[in-house]
């Protein structure tokens, strides 16, 4: 947690025939970094495993179709776990292919019978509209006349009903019989829309209409028509409603053959990728890659049994090589971890930043947010975000982030006895409404200004900036970079010149701005830092051992305009790093401002003392606003001074992170 | 009212929804879907994801089309509230293009069902029950009191004689089209000069894209006496003239016609469309003047946000989404493979 994790390097020979068992083992284990291992030289070697494969985008393309229909299902199908299909052969992808075929087929087929039922429901449901606009007959003289329904009474053969009942079936209209039949013939009244009479009259024409009035029919026409429709359109709907039944039967039934295939299609694709870095001979399987320390016992005993015994397995440390970068913080940790990563990997072997990260982060969130209330809010947001995430499976790695300063900001809203703009507890450090709005004079409270406010987060700062030169130090002691770490800007002369020159800003303060150390002191503490800097360009040259193409006075000359760029970057820089903690302050007084806004024009609502609703109102809105502008605000001003001054004092982002070939890799 | 205060608020806003336009990586994952339903699942999480629901429901690609349709009104309708006086009134008469296509498809149902005796229920169903007195109407007066009062009545109500005597809608839509585009350039020129000279080229290509629609029919047509086709096109003073423009068209030299239409460097053809069938390279050169509109606007959302040049450009592209989404969901319905689909974009 403290560094990087160690690592070391795996040579490993085995058999061409004990080359799947030690791929799935390795698989199994998930730990190996694989690296592409070069020609050996004098061998005859080719790349990857001789071992039968198929087509690796074929797989995988294959398998994230499976993940795509798996979603289809509500909630999404498990995919299970792949290390279940080790040791079964590699499906083959083509028979994969065509099952998925098939079931994608026969999902579109329940879609495309449900949009036939749908079109007759929507041709029901415009029938309905239209007859329904029109009203009952029985409040108007006339069903037909301005409306958009169209009526026709008479009759047709009685031998002919059923099917002049099939051909209206498809279409947006009804027919409504009378009962009984006369000289075989049966009376009906044809309800249609106005739009289809050309089609209506042809068809009816076809069946042998003729044209009477139908009084009675009419007199019914509304009720009856009314109640065909809804007849109809509760057949559809349990139609529709089995539709949506078949195809989450036809999903759910599939879920254990998807399931497998997934887990097949996984592995095939993992081995083919582990076995795409090794390096083979006619008869032998070479493989390299990184792993770490504390899991090197643990391959090498599950390569041994694998390949049982037959095999060679040789460690190396990391010299010139540079390994991946692991960085191994407790899951609590890891929305901050994304952070650091979002940024740039560390070099291997460097403190991981992560931890520091984790508190100064949310130290500063907390100092600009300081409100139980708010904080709560974001922390139930927060929560409830991380539920959703869990539910879909999806990443958490935000709102688990918006949790923690959540409590952050709780946690400061105790210290600063502040609870949606309301003292409803006493502040455990200092009341920051009084502060800033200067009501603290004469009272026990030692922080009783907008300057002691500024004060704590430039100190805040300082320590900050102090752990940044710390890790900085530890980092190069590590890498036994002694130049750097002695005459580098963020070295011990950059810490010492940064030490200093706080003393000398806090000295000047303290004398209430009139007064700097002697000159002696000054000599001492800033001037011998300042002049150690000017070696480290020489040094650094002569360490190099290049041969000088420009003479002693270009040289010369050259060291001393990186010395005085050196001086002006250093002093210029840190003083800007540090007052650039001053915007903790400012926002948390922004924050504080806005909330004492908002509380007066509540109050100004109603003057004679107490909230009104529109005053309550006010506080409402005012509040909402204030979290979303200021919780924006806060985030990404922390994230500002984490990445910009605390990382620009030791951050070196040239490892590449650690991507070992796992089963429990998700892309 | 300055321009950073017309336009602050809006331009903020839409440049942060196209930020979330359908990235190339989503729309690559649609076209590699294999069916229908799983080009839905890359929509999730997107201004689109209430299409999969849409098409669970009823399992009708009409009705996600319907869908879009009316995401299409709703892009003009959002704007409307944060717009005023000449800028408002330009991008009313930009909207009345969505209008009219509704109108002039309801024409045409009306059309296929009173005069072809052709069935429209299906294709009528997700049409506005504001068309359903149109649809009804059994003849020419009938068209014309159902459609009212509305912006475009009275040309309906003149040429719905005539379309039932030639059998065409043709005349009755090109008149519509022109009215549309009269209405458009009354707005451009109410607008103040700089903000005029900042849509001015969008209205060209919307112009030139007309123009390769309208000859594309009359192709479609057959032979056209070269005086009468003219006519059809619609003059913005652009380099080319109708009347030069169809000669161009009736020599068959596309090259010439390609340079006449629009004379602009994103407008060079490609090679391969030239040898195919005069259709083709209709539609190779509608797809190059679209293509030249999108370049155009992300070139505009990059330069003064302040102006109505960042509305216009964000209904163009936002619109050429629209287009986009329905074009592959269509596409995976009708079976298209991957070649084909990204033939058909």
């Amino acid at each position: 947690m403290m560094f990087t994790v160690p690592m070391k390097h795996l040579n490993a020979a085995v058999l061409q025939k004990d080359v799947p068992a030690v791929t799935e083992e390795l698989l199994r284990l998930g730990s190996l970094d694989a690296v592409s291992v070069g020609g050996l030289e004098g061998s005859r070697t080719t790349p990857g495993a001789r071992v039968g494969g198929q087509d690796i985008q074929r797989l995988s393309s294959a398998r994230k179709r499976i993940e795509g229909l798996m979603r289809l299902a509500n909630p999404p199908l498990p995919r299970g776990d792949p290390a279940t299909y080790l040791g079964e052969d590699p499906p083959l992808i083509a028979e994969v292919e065509k099952r998925l075929d098939a079931f994608a087929a026969r999902l579109q087929s329940i879609r495309q019978r449900q949009a036939e039922v749908q079109e007759r429901m929507l041709k029901v449901l415009d029938l309905k509209r239209q007859v329904e606009a029109q009203g009952d007959q029985k409040r108007h003289d006339h069903l037909s006349g301005s409306s958009l329904v169209a009526m026709k009474s008479g009759s047709v053969p009685e031998a002919g009903m059923k099917s002049l009942e099939s051909a209206f079936s498809s279409l947006p209209a009804l027919i409504l019989k009378d009962a009984g039949s006369s000289q075989g013939r049966i009376s009906i009244l044809v309800v249609s829309l106005k739009r289809d009479e050309e089609r209506i009259k042809e068809l009816l024409d076809r069946f042998g209409w003729k044209a009477e009035e139908k009084g009675a029919l009419r007199s019914q026409a509304y009720a009856d028509s009314i109640k065909e429709i809804e007849e109809r359109k509760a057949g559809l709907e349990k139609i529709l409603e089995n539709f949506q039944n078949e195809y989450a039967a036809a999903v759910s039934e599939k879920a254990s053959d998807l399931a497998r295939d997934w887990g097949r299609l996984r592995v095939a694709e993992l081995s083919q990728k582990l076995n795409s870095g090794f390096r083979s001979t006619e008869s032998v399987c070479l493989i390299s890659g990184w792993i770490p320390r504390e899991e090197t016992a643990d391959v090498e005993a599950g390569i041994k049994k694998a390949s049982q015994g037959r095999c060679y397995v040789e460690w190396a440390e990391p010299e010139d090589s540079a390994p991946p970068v692991q960085m191994k913080n407790p899951s609590i940790l890891a929305p901050f971890q994304a952070l650091v990563t979002n940024y740039g990997i560390p070099g291997y072997g460097a403190v991981d930043p992560t931890p520091f990260v984790a508190v100064a982060y949310l130290c500063m969130f907390g100092l600009m947010f300081g409100d139980a209330g708010h904080g709560a809010v974001l922390a139930v947001l927060g929560f409830a975000g991380m539920t959703r995430a869990k539910r879909r499976g999806t990443s958490d790695t935000l709102v688990r982030l918006i949790f923690y300063c959540g409590l952050a900001a709780v946690a400061a809203g105790f210290l600063f006895g502040s609870f949606f703009g309301f003292k409803l507890f006493p502040a455990l450090w200092f009341d920051y409404h009084r502060a800033v709005l200067g009501q603290t004079t004469g009272g026990a409270q030692k922080i009783g200004s907008i300057y002691d406010i500024l004060g704590i987060t430039i100190k805040f700062g300082i320590g900050v900036l102090g752990t940044g030169f710390l890790i900085n130090w530890v980092n190069l002691f590590r890498r036994k970079e002694w130049r750097a770490l002695a005459l580098d800007k963020a070295g011990l002369a950059g810490g010492w010149i940064y030490a200093a020159g706080t003393y000398v800003a806090f000295y000047f303060v303290d004398h209430e701005y009139r007064s700097l150390p002697n000159l002696g002191t000054l000599a001492l503490i800033l001037g011998i830092p300042t002049l150690l800097l000017g070696l480290n360009a020489p040094l650094a040259r002569a360490m190099r051992r290049e041969k000088e193409k420009q003479g002693v006075l270009g040289l010369a000359m050259e060291f001393l305009m990186e010395w005085v760029v050196e001086i002006l970057e250093v002093y210029s820089g840190y003083l800007a790093n540090t007052l650039s903690f001053m915007r903790v302050a400012g926002l948390g007084i922004a924050h504080v401002s806005l909330m004492s806004a908002f509380f007066q024009i509540a109050r100004s609502i109603h003057p004679q003392g107490g909230f009104s609703v529109a005053g309550i109102l006010v506080l409402i809105m005012g509040n909402i606003l204030v979290i979303g502008l200021e919780g924006l605000s806060a985030g990404i001003q922390s994230l500002r001074l984490n990445y910009y001054e605390f990382f620009s004092k030791y951050f070196d982002s040239t490892g590449r992170a650690y991507a070992p070939v796992s089963l429990r890799n998700i892309d | 009212m300055s321009k950073v205060q017309e336009y602050g608020y809006l331009s903020a806003k839409l440049k942060a929804r196209m930020s979330s336009f359908i990235s190339e990586d989503r729309k690559n994952q649609i076209i590699q879907s294999k069916s229908l339903q799983e080009a839905f699942i890359p929509l999730r999480d997107s201004s689109f994801e209430d299409l999969e629901g849409i098409y669970n429901a009823t399992g009708d690609i009409k009705a996600v089309e319907a869908a879009l349709t009316d995401k299409e009104t709703q892009l003009f309708g959002a704007l409307f509230p944060h717009l005023h006086g000449s800028a408002l009134a330009f991008i009313q008469a930009l909207a009345q293009e969505a209008e009219l296509g509704t109108l002039k498809f309801a024409l045409r149902l009306w059309f296929d069902a009173r005069v072809r005796g052709r069935p429209i229920d299906d294709r009528a169903a997700y049409l506005h029950f504001d068309y359903d007195a149109l649809l009804a109407a059994g003849d020419a007066q009938g068209v014309a009191k159902a459609l009212g009062k509305g912006s475009y009545s009275s040309i309906v109500a003149g040429k719905v004689a005539e379309t039932l005597k030639t059998g065409s809608l043709f005349e009755l839509e090109t008149a519509l089209d022109r009215s549309y585009f009269d209405g458009l350039f009354l707005a451009l020129e109410q607008l103040p000069p700089e903000e005029a000279k900042a849509v001015r080229e969008f209205v060209a290509l919307e112009v030139d894209i007309y123009n390769i629609t309208c000859l594309l029919r009359l192709k479609r047509f057959g032979n056209f006496p070269a005086e009468r086709a003219a006519g059809y096109l619609i003059d913005f003073g652009n380099s080319t003239s109708p009347g030069d423009l169809f000669a161009r068209y009736e020599t068959g030299n596309f090259t010439a016609l390609l340079a006449g239409i629009a004379g602009r460097p994103a407008a060079k053809p490609e090679s391969s469309g030239l040898r195919d069938t005069d259709m083709a390279k209709f539609a190779l050169l509608e797809r190059i003047l679209r293509r030249a509109r999108v370049e155009k606007a992300k070139k505009i959302r990059g330069k003064n946000p302040f102006s109505i040049g960042i509305v216009v450009a964000y209904l163009v592209l936002a619109r050429e989404e629209l287009s986009l989404v329905k074009t592959l969901l269509n596409a995976k319905y009708y079976g298209f493979d991957e070649e084909r689909t990204k033939n058909a974009l």
